[in-house]
């Protein structure tokens, strides 16, 4: 552990390998446009196909839309912004921050568990008098 | 401790053009520079993903909430505009990363004339968002004091009559059902002080503030049961709309910051600026500019196509 | 220089040689408003800092002054009202959150890994830019009418019905936090990239973990609340509906939002502070820091922590109670890795030889004003006893403890321990230690009769109360009025000591770290070879892993300048 991290302090230790950020080939670019561009065809498609009747649930439409959003955004992630040829480091920090928005998501649980069920189905307060 | 960066300089150079990195005092060579900006760059996207994660939360819980009023008032979005905008947005995406692999290679005309091209789609972008809000601010859509969704909906029908997406789901018509009863069963009344001059304004019908706070504190009011639960499918429609100029407004605000950052970067290649013989500034707005594009991936089938 | 004795120094004030450093290279004013030196920049920091602290401390004393009677007679309801909310946006957004890492983590940082500069000098002038800018921001939203609303900016209060300048204070706080994500930003990357060679993550300094910490909360937390807080100002000013109830929003979301933020802003304050008294206990036991790593990863599982605990800010709301029993056992496990440093600290002290130096006595203020807001901290975060105190003075107390206690502390104690590095001098070091008991005496008189009261029933931001709790606050107005005079004298023998001070050599304390081996004050560039670390963090002996000496220590201690300035010269 005490010998550190390998992209830690600017100039390593003599004989340790030194990360270098490669940079890609051309056709990688091209083929990740062609890719995002038939993922934008799949998700366009898919909001004209009302899943919920094929498997009987209505979620469907939105998990597939998202899963598709995901995609692109590695793909985009990945390959235009280099992270595929980056140092480990680079690769914590592109991670970061799409980790801890999920982390946020624990504020669902709080609107889950109330005990007041009227929070998914809320009504205002006009409604209420 | 020697320096090193003798052995380093134009290492990323390949072919006939070579291309100098300038070392900055305060690193010792110029694998460190790079990385530290990289990183740098990744550090702050970090932020940015967690500035728009925000939304997307606020977003996703009140889509959880009122998801037929979401379902219901993303009809006025157009699909076949959000398309476009995500097309040109792809587009200028890929050259953006194709300039940032000639800077690399030190061609830099290459790297002027694909900058211009990415400029060229942001401006398209931005233009065709122009469109878009000129309309929804046109049918009373902005969700400000002004936000009339009964004007809008009554619009909207007109308009759409045999709606394919609205005539699917009987539960996609609350708000325009309640609509059409209220002013079907004319219940419509309002008990102001006696002194107050506006009441035959308010008695008119629905008028801009159908919601607002004004009418809440200032007098009594009462609605027929119909039209009270209009309001409230209002009030909710308001949400979505907020929810909706906020996230796209903001990523508009990028997208001109990014604008700016590209039209500085063309007119320092044009002008042979010192500060160009170094790929690290494109490669930086280049990062961002992708990252532009990732909001938009997520926005766009969140906005734009809820079914 | 060399052949004249520092006593000689201090005496002779005319046509003395003073090696180049950062302080005399240049002089004119443009040199320092553009200057892209981390040194310098922190210097300007602290001269800003310190105005908020003052003006911030000013409006605590007007509250303290309002308080001594129950029926308040000096203040309105509404100025009380805006003079509470100036003091918690000022101290906290413009003094506790940047103080320790934006003065002492700018100075210190590079010095300790052992770089010439921050990894992005100009954006650290920036930084510094945008927080004088957020200041005015703020100070001309709090002259020109003030706010009301309590510094949390709760809706719908601040979005709809609040009659005072909410947006532009919002927009102050909002600016300011793009100040700290920029320093947080500079910290990480030069953190990860620009350590000495030979400095591993574990050889480090316990105050560069703290500040990657700091700066890893600072990155993930920060655009959160700003952007909530840009959605309270769209709200407010056109009318846009998020969080209003009216039409179906929901305030608590903004509470989520905001302490998603806040809580975990807590240890932006703190963190930094605790590394601050590491340093210190260090250097004034002249010992290793007991578990070494334990503190640095007790360090990183807080920042963690901090960002899952912030629903015990909500109890009282209309969050579901089941969550809020997660939030509660998650809020005592925080209490594990911060007991573990306490408990270290206490530890290096034990067989070391303690100096009574003045910032050690400020350290020790941090020790104890810290373990008692930590340890009330659990009363806060029980449901059942949170429910009776939400909202009271003992929430009041509380949290001076930990803030004051914890990062106003280990802020001076920093500036104390460091003020020979930055300035070159010595400051009289009675008056220091006067300072640092007058704080502490001072402290507690002021907020140990707050727990009383509040668990008595006296709520937060009144400033009416039943007579029986006169006493008290009386007590604690007597209390604040010490201690703003603790907090003053400082400014003064300070101050004093620029001129006539003694001067320190590179290291008076004998202390381990890269930053006592460069000259007092550094040179521009900090070091004029770069060092290589071959010593453990702390090496005052090389010790066993059991604690017993096994050698001298690595780290060169000799007074004679190690990396000085040899050839150049300028006359003062």
């Amino acid at each position: 552990m005490a010998s550190g991290h390998g992209h830690g302090a600017g100039f390593a230790p003599e004989g340790a390998p030194i990360e270098r950020i490669s940079h890609p080939k051309l056709s990688l670019y091209f083929g990740t446009y062609f890719a995002l561009l038939g993922l934008l065809v799949v998700t366009v498609v898919l909001y004209f196909i009302d899943l919920s009747k094929m498997w009987n649930w209505v979620g469907w439409n939105i998990v597939i839309a998202l899963i598709v959003a995901t995609v692109k955004a590695v793909l985009v992630v990945l390959n235009f912004m280099n992270v595929k040829g980056g140092t480990r480091l680079v690769w914590l920090w592109a991670a970061l921050g799409f980790i801890w928005v999920l982390l946020m998501g624990i504020i669902f649980l709080d609107y889950q568990f109330r005990p007041d069920s009227t929070a998914w189905e809320w009504q205002s307060l006009t409604d209420r008098k | 401790m020697s320096l090193k960066s003798m052995e380093n300089v134009a290492v990323v150079g390949s072919g006939h053009h070579m291309i100098e990195q300038k070392l900055s005092v305060q690193f010792e060579d110029l694998d460190q520079q790079n990385e530290s900006y990289i990183v740098g760059m990744w550090a702050f996207l970090v932020t940015e993903v967690m500035f728009f994660g925000a939304l997307f939360l606020a977003y996703t819980l009140y889509r959880t909430m009122y998801f037929n009023t979401y379902l219901e008032a993303h009809h006025f979005l157009d699909v076949k505009l959000g398309t476009l905008n995500t097309l040109v947005l792809l587009s200028s995406s890929l050259s953006a990363a194709l300039s940032v692999y000639y800077a690399q290679h030190g061609q830099r005309i290459k790297v002027a004339l694909l900058l211009a091209f990415t400029c060229i789609c942001a401006f398209g972008f931005m233009g065709i968002k122009y469109v878009e809000y000129t309309s929804k601010i046109n049918e009373g859509l902005l969700p400000d004091q002004n936000f009339n969704y009964a004007k809008a909906l009554t619009v909207f029908h007109e308009h759409h009559k045999p709606a394919a997406g609205a005539e699917e789901n009987p539960r996609a018509n609350v708000a325009w059902e309640q609509l059409q009863l209220a002013r079907k069963t004319n219940q419509v009344s309002f008990v102001a002080p006696k002194d107050d001059p506006n009441t035959a304004f308010v008695e008119s019908g629905f008028d801009n503030r159908v919601t607002s706070a004004a009418d809440a504190t200032a007098r009594v009011v009462v609605k027929s049961a119909a039209r009270e639960r209009f309001d409230i499918e209002a009030g909710k429609a308001k949400i979505f709309f907020s929810i909706y100029f906020c996230m796209t407004g903001l990523h508009g605000i990028h997208v001109i910051i990014g604008i700016i950052c590209m039209t500085t970067l063309i007119l320092m290649y044009l002008t042979k600026h010192p500060a160009a013989d170094d790929y690290m500034p494109i490669e930086m707005v280049g990062l961002y500019w992708h990252f532009v594009d990732i909001v938009w991936i997520f926005l766009f089938p969140l906005m734009y196509l809820i079914s | 220089m060399s052949t004249a004795t520092l006593k000689d120094m201090g005496k002779s004030h005319d046509k003395v040689k003073e090696p180049l450093n950062y302080l005399n290279a240049t002089n004119t004013i443009k040199s320092w408003l553009f200057t892209v030196d981390h040194k310098r920049i922190a210097i300007m920091y602290l001269v800003a800092v310190s105005v908020a602290f003052l003006l911030g401390g000013l409006a605590a004393g007007m509250i303290r002054v309002e308080l001594t009677v129950p029926k308040g007679q000096f203040l309105t309801n509404d100025a009380y009202n805006k003079v509470f909310t100036a003091h918690g946006v000022i101290m906290i957004f413009f003094f506790l959150i940047p103080a320790v890492p934006a003065v002492l983590g700018n100075f210190v940082l590079p010095l300790m890994l052992g770089a010439r500069d921050l990894a992005f000098p100009r954006l650290n002038l920036l930084s510094f830019y945008v927080y004088s800018a957020a200041l005015v921001m703020g100070l001309a939203a709090i002259i020109g009418g003030g706010v009301d609303t309590g510094w949390t900016f709760y809706t719908p209060y601040s979005s709809v019905y609040s009659n005072s300048n909410v947006a532009l204070t919002i927009m102050a706080a909002f600016v300011a936090g793009f100040s700290s994500i920029f320093t947080g930003l500079n910290f990480i990357v030069t953190i990860h990239k620009m350590r000495a060679p030979g400095m591993t993550w574990f050889k480090m300094p316990l105050f560069a973990w703290a500040m990657y910490a700091t700066s890893v909360i600072i990155i993930l937390g920060t655009p959160v609340l700003a952007i909530t807080l840009a959605l309270v100002v769209v709200e407010r000013t056109l009318g846009f509906g998020i969080f209003s109830p009216e039409i179906g929003g929901d305030p608590v979301l903004f509470q989520h939002l905001f302490w998603f933020y806040s809580h975990p802003a807590v240890y932006i304050m703190v963190l930094p502070a605790m590394g601050v008294i590491n340093e210190i206990i260090a250097a004034n036991s002249k010992k290793r820091i007991f578990g070494y790593e334990f503190v640095a990863f007790s360090t990183m599982a807080i920042a963690v922590f901090g960002f899952i605990v912030w629903g015990h800010h909500m109890f009282a709301s209309s969050q579901s109670m089941y969550l809020g029993l997660v939030f509660s056992v998650l809020s005592f496990l925080v209490a594990v890795p911060s007991a573990v440093k306490i408990f270290n600290w206490a530890t290096t002290m034990y067989k070391g030889s303690v100096e009574l130096t003045s910032h050690m006595l400020y350290a020790f203020g941090f020790l104890g004003l810290f373990t008692i807001g930590g340890l009330t901290g659990l009363y806060l975060s029980s449901l059942a006893t949170d429910i009776h105190l939400t909202a009271t003075y003992f929430v009041v107390a509380h949290f001076h403890y930990v803030m004051v206690g914890g990062t106003a502390m280990g802020f001076l104690a920093g500036l104390h321990f460091w003020w020979p590095k930055m300035t070159g001098r010595m400051y009289n070091e009675i008056w220091g230690k006067v300072s640092a008991v007058l704080v502490f005496l001072g402290f507690n008189l002021t907020f140990l009769p707050q727990f009383v009261v509040g668990y008595l029933g006296m709520p937060r931001r009144y400033h009416f109360y039943p007579p029986e709790f006169q006493l008290w606050h009386v007590m604690s107005t007597g209390g604040a009025f010490v201690l703003g005079v603790g907090f003053l004298l400082p400014v003064f023998y300070l101050l004093h000591s620029l001129k006539y001070g003694e001067k320190a050599g590179n290291n008076p304390w004998r202390a381990v770290g890269l930053e006592w081996t460069t000259m007092s004050p550094p040179d521009t560039h900090n070091f004029h070879e770069l060092p290589v670390v071959t010593w453990e963090a702390y090496e005052y002996f090389q010790e066993s892993h059991h604690g017993g000496d096994v050698g001298p220590s690595r780290f060169p201690f000799d007074d004679e300048a190690v990396y000085t300035s040899s050839d150049e010269e300028v006359h003062v």
